[in-house]
C-alpha cells in the first residue's frame, strides 16, 4: 500500500506507517521538496574535557571537508520529559566558557556542530544546492560521530553516552505579507477564518506535539510548527518545522541511527499527511 | 498552550534559529576578567536549564553563585582541617534544591560542612527545615516547628520523589509564610 494524495490520504498514510515505517520504498516522495535544512543530532553526557581548545583539534582532521570554523554560543539541553513540569538540570564541572564550534564546508551547505554535550550534522539549502536526501545526511552524521568518538577516546576524555536523539526538517514555503495569515492553502486541516469579524489574521502560527510510539525509549515526541519567519533583507516565508526528539533504546550510535531512521519516516509521513494536495502538486509529489 | 509553544523545537537549526537560547553569561565575562592568564584549575559549576525552564533561571543563578563560592574553599577553609566540598555533595545539593523548590519558593541558605558536605536551610518565623548532605552525597532532612519540636527527621533521596514530598510541603509552607510576612 502506498501513501495516497487523495482525500483519504491521511488514512492510507497511517496504514503505511503501521505496515513498515522505515521502508524507503513506501515513504511519500517529492521531486522538488521545500526542505531548506535538515539537522540530525545527538546529545550525550557532558564531557567537560571537550573544551573549545580540544574540539579545535578536529579542525585538522576535517579541514578538507570543512575548511571554515566558527564560534557559536552553546545550545541548552533539550530533553524530553515524562511530564511537562519535570526539571532537567545539567551540571558541568569545569571552566565556565563553553562554546559550540561550527565546522562548515566551503559552500557552507554542510555543517557539523560540536559542543561538550552535543553533535549535530546539518545540510542547508544555500545557493540552490539540491537536497542530497536523508541517506546522505545520515551518512555524514555517522562519519562525524565516529570521528568525534575516536577523538574523545584517543584523548581519554570519557565515553560518548548518547542521551537524546533529534531529527529536524525545516521546510520553507514562500509566501507574501498576506499569506502569513492564510495557512489553509498549506495545511490540510486548517480552515479559513473568513467569518471572523476582524477579517483574516495578519499572521497565523500552528504548533502540535505528538507522542511517538515504538521509537527509542519513551517519551519520544514529534513537534510540528508552521510559523511565519523572515530573514533580514529577504521576503517573508512560512516555516514548516518537523522535529522528532527522545532517548534512543541504548546509548550507542547504532541505536541513535535507528532512532533517526524511524524519526525520518514519521517526519516524512507527517509532512505528507499535514500538507494539502495543492502543495503536493507544487512540490511534485511522485509517490 | 504556553508550555507547548515554549518547548524547544528544532534546536540544531541554523538558517532560521529559534530565539531564547541560553547565552554565555555575564558571570563568564567577569570570571575571565578577574582571572586572566594561566591559573590553577578552578572548580566551578554552571547550571544549564532546558529551554522550558526559563522561569527557574533566577534560582539556577542563585544556586550557581552559592555553590561556586563553596567550591572555591580549599583545604582547611575553617582554619582547622576542613575538607574541600566534594562534587558528589554538590550534585546532590543541586538535585535536591531543584526537586524541592519551584519558581515561587524561598531559596535556601547554603553552608559548607567540614567533612566536604553541604547544608541547606530554610528558617521562617522560628520554624526550620535543614538538609545535611555529606561528602558522599547522602542527604538527611530535619525540620522543627516554632516550639523546637521535630516534625520531620528522615533520609532523603534526590531521585526518589516519595522521600521528598514531606520536605516539599514544608518548604512550600515556609515560602508562603515568608512571602506573607508571617
Amino acid at each position: 500500500m502506498t501513501g495516497g494524495t487523495s482525500g483519504d490520504g491521511l488514512v492510507s498514510s497511517r496504514m503505511v506507517v503501521d505496515d513498515n515505517p522505515r521502508d524507503p520504498a513506501q515513504l511519500p516522495d517529492f521531486e522538488d521538496p521545500p526542505v531548506v535544512e535538515v539537522a540530525l543530532g545527538v546529545q550525550f553526557r557532558p564531557i567537560p574535557g571537550l573544551r573549545p581548545v580540544e574540539i579545535a583539534g578536529l579542525r585538522e582532521q576535517w579541514r578538507a571537508e570543512y575548511p571554515v570554523v566558527l564560534d557559536q554560543p552553546p545550545l541548552a539541553p533539550a530533553i524530553e520529559q515524562a511530564t511537562s513540569g519535570a526539571h532537567t538540570t545539567q551540571l558541568v564541572f569545569g571552566p565556565a566558557l563553553q562554546t559550540r564550534l561550527w565546522f562548515l564546508s566551503e559552500d557552507q551547505s554542510s555543517l557539523v556542530q560540536v559542543q561538550h554535550d552535543r553533535l549535530t550534522v546539518n545540510w542547508r539549502k544555500l545557493d540552490g544546492v539540491p537536497y542530497p536526501r536523508y541517506p546522505a545526511v545520515r551518512e555524514k552524521f555517522g562519519r562525524s560521530f565516529s570521528d568525534v568518538q575516536e577523538f574523545v577516546t584517543d584523548r581519554d576524555l570519557g565515553p560518548l553516552d548518547i542521551t537524546q536523539v533529534e531529527a529536524n526538517y525545516i521546510n520553507r514555503i514562500d509566501t507574501d505579507d498576506e499569506g502569513r495569515g492564510h495557512l489553509e492553502g498549506i495545511l490540510r486541516h486548517w480552515s479559513s477564518l473568513a467569518g471572523h469579524h476582524l477579517g483574516d489574521p495578519e499572521e497565523a502560527r500552528v504548533a502540535m506535539v505528538f507522542s511517538v510510539p515504538a521509537v527509542g525509549t519513551p517519551p519520544v515526541r514529534l513537534y510540528v510548527e508552521c510559523a511565519p519567519a523572515q530573514q533580514v533583507g529577504q521576503a517573508p516565508v512560512l516555516l514548516l518545522t518537523l522535529t522528532v526528539r527522545g532517548a534512543p533504546l541504548t546509548s550507542d550510535v547504532a541505536s541513535a541511527l535507528q532512532f533517526m531512521d524511524d524519526a525520518h519516516a514519521h517526519i516524512v509521513h507527517s509532512f505528507a499527511e499535514l500538507t494539502t494536495d495543492a502543495m503536493h502538486e507544487h512540490w511534485r509529489r511522485s509517490r | 498552550m504556553t508550555q507547548l509553544l515554549d518547548r524547544p523545537i528544532a534546536t540544531g537549526a541554523t538558517l532560521y534559529p529559534q530565539a531564547g537560547r541560553d547565552r554565555v553569561e555575564r558571570q563568564d565575562a567577569e570570571d575571565f576578567y578577574l582571572q586572566p592568564g594561566p591559573s590553577a584549575p578552578k572548580r566551578q559549576i554552571f547550571i544549564q536549564l532546558s529551554a522550558a525552564q526559563g522561569n527557574l533561571r533566577w534560582l539556577a543563578d542563585h544556586v550557581q553563585n552559592e555553590v561556586n563560592a563553596m567550591l572555591a574553599l580549599g583545604d582547611g577553609w575553617d582554619g582547622h582541617r576542613a575538607k574541600p566540598i566534594t562534587e558528589e555533595a554538590v550534585g546532590s545539593t543541586i538535585g535536591l534544591v531543584f526537586a524541592l523548590c519551584d519558581d515561587l519558593s524561598l531559596p535556601p541558605q547554603f553552608f559548607p560542612l567540614p567533612d566536604g558536605g553541604v547544608q541547606i536551610e530554610w528558617h521562617v518565623g522560628g520554624e526550620a527545615m535543614e538538609v545535611e548532605i555529606d561528602r558522599s552525597g547522602d542527604a538527611h532532612g530535619l525540620a522543627t516547628d516554632r516550639a523546637g519540636a521535630v516534625i520531620f527527621d528522615s533520609s532523603l533521596e534526590p531521585t526518589a520523589i516519595e522521600t521528598l514530598l514531606p520536605v516539599q510541603t514544608i518548604v512550600r509552607r515556609l515560602s508562603i509564610r515568608a512571602a506573607s510576612g508571617r
